[in-house]
């Protein structure tokens, strides 16, 4: 379970400091998956990241399992898996080498990371490209590959930012049966995606983020029927104010 | 620790797979110091040869003494010629006798080697000639030059026998060498395995994961210092090749270097030495690489260090090991230091100790810096 409770955060620019996170209070609960939808800037990546202990609150506090993310930091990123879509695997280890470099990282048996390892590759579809140097991926492979590292460890609570951004249409269904499957095995999720279609498709509830501030957060269902609107698309830009003249 | 070694080893087995990088850290090294030696000491070699066979055009005015052009004979190849023709020009005053003071100008053009060559054998020539004219002179008073000269001089060489076989010279060359090359494999990896991590955004994946940032730090700078200690080996290597390859690499060294050894103890304290001061240049590559946000920005912070490591190393070139204690507290000169004192055969205990000590000492400084680093939100915010 992840719980964020009047989280704050704020950065240090040229012109001064930047009020990024105003207050967002908002929980995971375990077999579910949780949507953070928002227009860019509106400051999921750095809820995801704050949750994944990259950076810390200026107040308020975000819990995983309990434990709180500054002051337990290794005990929290033991109990996660997070993936952004800036974060890239790079080098000339093969794929099968980088999931047992992590999976060694976290203090795994040998035996532990070759089962693992098939799991993962199986889940993914990443036979056939499993001994290959990652430098020789395509972008898709590459983003199959950073998926199944973050999670080799199989983490109880999964935070994936984007996680189908650069994966084709096959590879996206294989993605979205993986947080599915991690759901129903009662894992947490959170995800944060742009493509609503896959939101309302794959969450359980949403919370829609804007300038730093949680505008909504329930079951999609639910909220679709309280605002009265067909889909999350109409409801998210029923909520979202929307700058044309910017454009 | 062992989750540094993990990091560390996963480094170095992606570095031994990327061959464009084994290639410029270790081959090029490897090679490029012989090339280096062997190609100077060919040209050098082919340029004094073809000097030594020129027949130059000498144009000798106010003397034909045959005795003068017998010793230009002895000394150069040559053939007489006029003025405008000649590439050197002997002139005597007008109305010079055998015996006499007189102001002999050598007229010659210094912009080419060979009429250098040739000046410097008209020189001696001229030396000679002059020795002979005293002789004359003298023989006429029934004396002899070699009765004048009343003393002769023996020099004993009291320097170590390591010096003396070409160590003095390998002090000279070989701590700047191998500092260069240990500086600048460290600047790629270092480099590559921080803001070229963040620039590739690998480094988040590992900072995500239940690992220390400590051990993040440990690994990467020990990955570093290898990498660092193995481009100067190999370019030690090198080294050793150019020496012991026939070729003109012989001509660039004083003979006596085909003598050089090092003994057991001596490789040992070079060795340690450069993986303490490896582990120093990692440490403090890796901590700039920390706090720039790309390889670009990484570049324009290290460059400034790596111009005062050369800077160290050219001015230490010509200097003796000091016995001034405070130099081997002073990372990279006090590595120069007691290399030089290992080549020349005086190898100070205490200078190898407080060397070791201060490297080891300011690379944890420097480890825990980065530590911090990637604990630090500013830092944490590029990733």
């Amino acid at each position: 379970m992840i719980e964020i409770n009047n989280l704050q955060k704020s950065f240090l620019q040229r012109s001064g400091r930047k009020q990024v996170i105003k207050s967002i209070s908002c929980t995971a609960y375990d077999g579910e998956v949780y949507g953070l939808l928002g227009p860019n800037g509106a400051g999921k990546t750095t809820t995801l990241r704050t949750i994944a202990t990259l950076l810390r609150p200026d107040s308020g506090f975000v819990h995983v399992d309990g434990h709180d993310v500054v002051t337990e930091g290794r005990i929290v990123r033991d109990s996660i898996g997070f993936l952004t879509g800036e974060m890239r695997l790079a080098g000339h280890l093969s794929c099968r080498e980088m999931l047992k470099f992590f999976g060694r990282l976290n203090h795994m048996k040998p035996s532990e990371i070759e089962e693992r390892t098939r799991t993962l590759t199986h889940d993914f579809a990443m036979e056939a490209f499993i001994d290959r140097p990652i430098a020789k991926l395509s972008s898709g492979m590459t983003q199959k590959v950073a998926l199944a590292v973050s999670i080799v460890h199989a983490p109880h609570n999964i935070i994936f930012d984007e996680p189908t951004s650069s994966l084709d249409v096959l590879a996206v269904k294989v993605v979205s049966d993986f947080i599915r499957a991690a759901k129903n095995s009662g894992k947490c999720v959170v995800l944060s995606t742009h493509v609503l279609g896959e939101a309302q498709r794959l969450c359980d509830r949403i919370g829609i983020i804007h300038d730093g501030q949680l505008l909504c957060e329930g079951k999609v269902d639910e909220l679709l029927s309280m605002h009265n609107v067909p889909d999350l698309e109409t409801l998210f830009f029923s909520l979202v104010p929307t700058d044309r003249g910017s454009l | 620790m062992s989750d540094a070694i993990i990091i560390f080893q996963k480094e170095v087995k992606n570095f031994f797979k990327d061959r464009r990088t084994l290639f410029s850290t270790f081959l090029l090294p490897l090679f490029i110091i012989p090339i280096l030696f062997i190609g100077m000491g060919s040209v050098l070699q082919f340029l004094e040869a073809d000097a030594q066979s020129t027949t130059y055009a000498i144009a000798i005015e106010g003397n034909n003494d045959q005795r003068f052009l017998d010793c230009i004979d002895e000394q150069l190849s040559y053939r007489l010629t006029s003025r405008d023709e000649a590439d050197i020009i002997i002139t005597f005053p007008p109305g010079y006798v055998q015996g006499i003071h007189a102001q002999v100008v050598i007229t010659y053009d210094s912009s080419s080697q060979k009429n250098q060559y040739a000046h410097q054998q008209v020189i001696i020539a001229i030396q000679i000639y002059q020795e002979l004219l005293a002789e004359n002179l003298l023989e006429l008073h029934g004396l002899s030059l070699a009765s004048l000269l009343t003393l002769t001089t023996s020099s004993v060489d009291v320097a170590s026998e390591v010096a003396q076989s070409g160590g003095t010279f390998l002090a000279m060359l070989v701590p700047y060498f191998l500092l260069i090359f240990l500086f600048s494999g460290s600047i790629n990896a270092g480099l590559d395995t921080t803001c070229g991590e963040k620039e590739r955004g690998s480094l988040a994946i590992l900072l995500v994961n239940q690992v220390s940032r400590t051990s993040i730090a440990w690994g990467k700078i020990l990955y570093v210092s290898v990498v660092a200690i193995c481009s100067a080996g190999a370019t030690f290597l090198g080294f050793v090749l150019s020496l012991l390859v026939p070729s003109g690499a012989a001509f660039m060294f004083p003979a006596e270097l085909s003598g050089a050894s090092l003994s057991g103890i001596s490789l040992l304290i070079m060795v340690a030495v450069l993986s303490t001061v490896a582990l120093f240049t990692g440490s403090v590559v890796a901590l700039l690489g920390s706090l720039a946000k790309s390889v670009k920005e990484g570049g324009t912070y290290v460059m400034p260090l790596y111009m005062i490591v050369v800077l160290i190393g050219v001015t230490t070139m010509y200097m003796d090991p000091t016995s001034n204690g405070v130099f081997y507290f002073i990372p990279i000169v006090n590595t120069i230091f007691v290399m030089k004192e290992v080549l020349m055969g005086m190898i100070t205990p205490w200078h190898v100790v407080v060397t070791i000590c201060a490297n080891i000492a300011i690379a944890g400084v420097c480890a825990y810096g980065v530590a911090q680093l990637f604990n630090s939100e500013k830092i944490l915010q590029t990733v």
